[in-house]
């Protein structure tokens, strides 16, 4: 149960980290800045925009994309932990 | 240095304070849409030399010396302070290219493009040297309607800041950044360039205005290296 948890909890500090690493901080300079791993579900922006146009949005679409990915990532890591013993 | 931005001088003529600044850049279009390209570079020398030539008088500190004419008594040292105005020029140098490749490197690169819809515009980043402009809104900037959208992107290239937006890591528990301001000062100055695209005071035509500290920090910045990167 405890090994579980390690597992569990050293995925999501990767997974964490990544979003991180492969986000765009652009929003202060009017760019956009955008957070996700490995798709990107969230974005949003300081600069000006025409009316009509979202400043931010996210995508439940990718963020479920993502969460399935971290879930199927931590099974998969669980799976082969055990087999090795 | 890679930028257009060149502090030229500041001259104490006695009764005023000029700070000449310089500003070089070239102007791509890769969006693959025409435009006039002379005209566009002379309305965006217009909106810069709008915006940044300013003059405002400020407070200076300077030591006077009180001699006594009294055998024995020492002379006093003073600091008086009085108001002096400062004028802002900015004189801008620009030119139309074909090509990223024919950027010299003291000099922005201003460049149109096919931005993602709705956008007007971004700065590559804070202190940079490149400017993005989306094609869909150069003919208001060519027209003279959008004044705003260059200086605001220039603005982010020597370091300014929006001032409705509070960046300090520390926020959530009431610090705020240097460059921002309370709702009760963004209402006195309504027309600063400076707000974010998210403000009720941001309007293409009429925010135009700079302020003093953002002269100041703008100055530095250019003395200190902080931009043209």
């Amino acid at each position: 149960m405890r090994k579980s948890v390690m597992i569990f909890l050293a995925i999501l500090i990767v997974f964490l980290l990544l979003q991180w690493v492969s986000g765009t901080f652009h929003a202060p300079a009017d760019g956009f800045t955008e957070i996700g791993f490995p798709f990107k579900f969230y974005s949003t922006t300081e600069g000006k925009l025409k009316p009509g146009f979202a400043r931010t949005v996210v995508s439940y679409k990718f963020l479920f994309l993502n969460l399935l990915i971290f879930f199927l990532t931590v099974f998969i890591a669980h799976f082969i932990i055990k087999r090795k013993k | 240095m890679k930028g257009g931005w060149k502090l030229t001088g500041i001259v104490n003529n006695g009764h005023e304070i000029v700070i000449d600044i310089s500003f070089s850049y070239c102007l791509l279009n890769s969006s693959g849409a025409n435009f006039n390209m002379n005209a566009l570079r002379s309305a965006i020398d217009k909106s810069i030399v709008n915006c940044y030539n300013v003059t405002f008088y400020d407070e200076i500190f300077e030591p006077h010396t009180i001699k006594s004419n009294l055998d024995n008594y020492p002379s006093r040292t003073i600091m008086t302070h009085t108001k002096m105005l400062n004028r802002v020029r900015v004189t801008v140098n620009s030119r139309v290219v074909n090509a990223t490749s024919q950027r010299h490197t003291n000099e922005h690169l201003l460049e149109i493009k096919n931005l993602k819809p709705g956008l007007y515009g971004e700065a590559n980043f804070i202190g940079g040297s490149t400017v993005s402009i989306n094609s869909a809104y150069v003919p208001d900037i060519i027209k003279g309607s959008d004044r705003n959208t260059i200086p605001h992107e220039l603005g982010h290239t020597l370091g300014l800041l929006h001032v409705d937006e509070n960046y300090h890591i520390l926020a959530p528990f009431g610090a705020t950044s240097v460059q921002y301001w309370t709702p009760n000062k963004q209402k006195q100055f309504t027309t600063n360039m400076m707000f974010s695209g998210r403000s009720p005071y941001m309007n293409d035509s009429l925010s135009t205005r700079i302020n003093i500290l953002q002269i100041k920090r703008l100055a530095y910045n250019i003395k200190n290296n902080k931009i043209n990167r």
